[in-house]
């Protein structure tokens, strides 16, 4: 059972990637400094660690499982504040650890979470037209047109690299590239 | 068939999972305008304030039980006491209690198991930290 050492080189590269997931996830859902619950992205990395602190005695888990809760944290409670507050469902967070066995599942049904997003709210965001803009930036590039094949439709994750490249015949130098281009595109129309 | 949500999370959990990766969180967090060494830092003195409020918790749950566990003690042995013929002058002579201003013959039988349950609790307390 190895658990996080965040006073490490180690448990320092966990931090930096936990601030940099939480920042992206929370610049694109809430695009603004402080949402309307008055949380920043960093009250989200603070309440993910306590709540990891918490309970890292009770998981039986490897150290990249560790790291992979500890995003599902944050992932999770950046998602559920998005619904409005007379919908949100109360459940403990323990109830949600057993529902979701630990790890197994790293979110609380997000697709539920977006469509009951207010539609009035300010940082709304246009999912269909945001959909329809990155298919349509992408339309004229190959590769990066396989690549969002692979990953949203056959649902390969952008990691798997080996697998998208046999999957749909690119070149590795290719899949490069074109994953690099397909994020700058993402982060393009996302970000607006 | 993916519905445009499906799709539209997988990109954004592929654009976030991509952006916080060993190669490229440092180049996010530097384009969000933050030092990354100075944001472990903070990340660590913040888990440090966790730590301890933690602790605080857990002290005080620890606390809070083995007050409980001596209270319980505390009853049953006032339980036995009162059901047996039991004098309460006597008791308060022999364990040299001074009830200060009360006049322990005016006291109900409710009156008198609270003192005792106290009695008991204070003193199982003081041989625990003695202990």
């Amino acid at each position: 059972m190895d658990r996080i050492q965040f006073d490490t080189t180690d448990g320092a590269r966990i931090l930096r990637n936990l601030y940099a997931f939480a920042y992206s996830q929370y610049k694109i859902l809430y695009k603004r400094e402080i949402n309307e619950r008055g949380k920043s992205y960093k009250d989200y990395v603070y309440d993910a660690i306590e709540r990891y602190l918490r309970v890292k005695d009770q998981l039986y888990i490897t150290t990249l499982e560790h790291e992979m809760f500890l995003r599902s944290l944050v992932r999770r409670s950046i998602y559920n504040d998005l619904l409005p507050y007379q919908r949100k469902e109360r459940k403990t967070f323990l109830e949600s650890l057993e529902e979701n066995h630990l790890i197994s599942t790293p979110h609380q049904h997000p697709e539920e979470v977006l469509r009951n997003f207010p539609v009035n709210d300010s940082s709304k965001i246009d999912r269909d037209i945001m959909l329809k803009s990155i298919e349509n930036a992408l339309k004229d590039d190959e590769v990066v047109k396989k690549i969002y094949t692979a990953v949203c439709i056959h649902d390969f994750s952008l990691s798997n690299r080996m697998g998208i490249c046999k999957e749909f015949g690119i070149s590795i130098d290719d899949f490069n590239n074109g994953s690099r281009r397909f994020m700058r595109i993402v982060k393009k129309i996302l970000n607006k | 068939m993916k519905s445009a949500d499906e799709k539209l999370i997988k990109l954004i959990d592929e654009y976030c999972l991509y952006h916080s990766s060993d190669q490229e969180s440092e180049n996010t967090l530097r384009e969000a305008g933050l030092d990354p060494d100075q944001v472990v830092n903070e990340t660590l003195l913040q888990i440090k304030r966790i730590r301890m409020k933690l602790e605080a918790e857990s002290t005080q749950k620890n606390f809070l039980e083995l007050r409980k566990n001596l209270l319980q003690r505390a009853k049953s042995e006032v339980d036995k006491l009162l059901s047996s013929e039991f004098d309460f002058g006597q008791f308060l002579k022999t364990n040299n209690i001074n009830l200060a201003y009360r006049n322990f013959e005016t006291m109900n039988e409710a009156e008198i198991r609270e003192f005792l349950e106290r009695y008991f609790l204070l003193k199982y307390q003081n041989e625990q930290n003695e202990g």
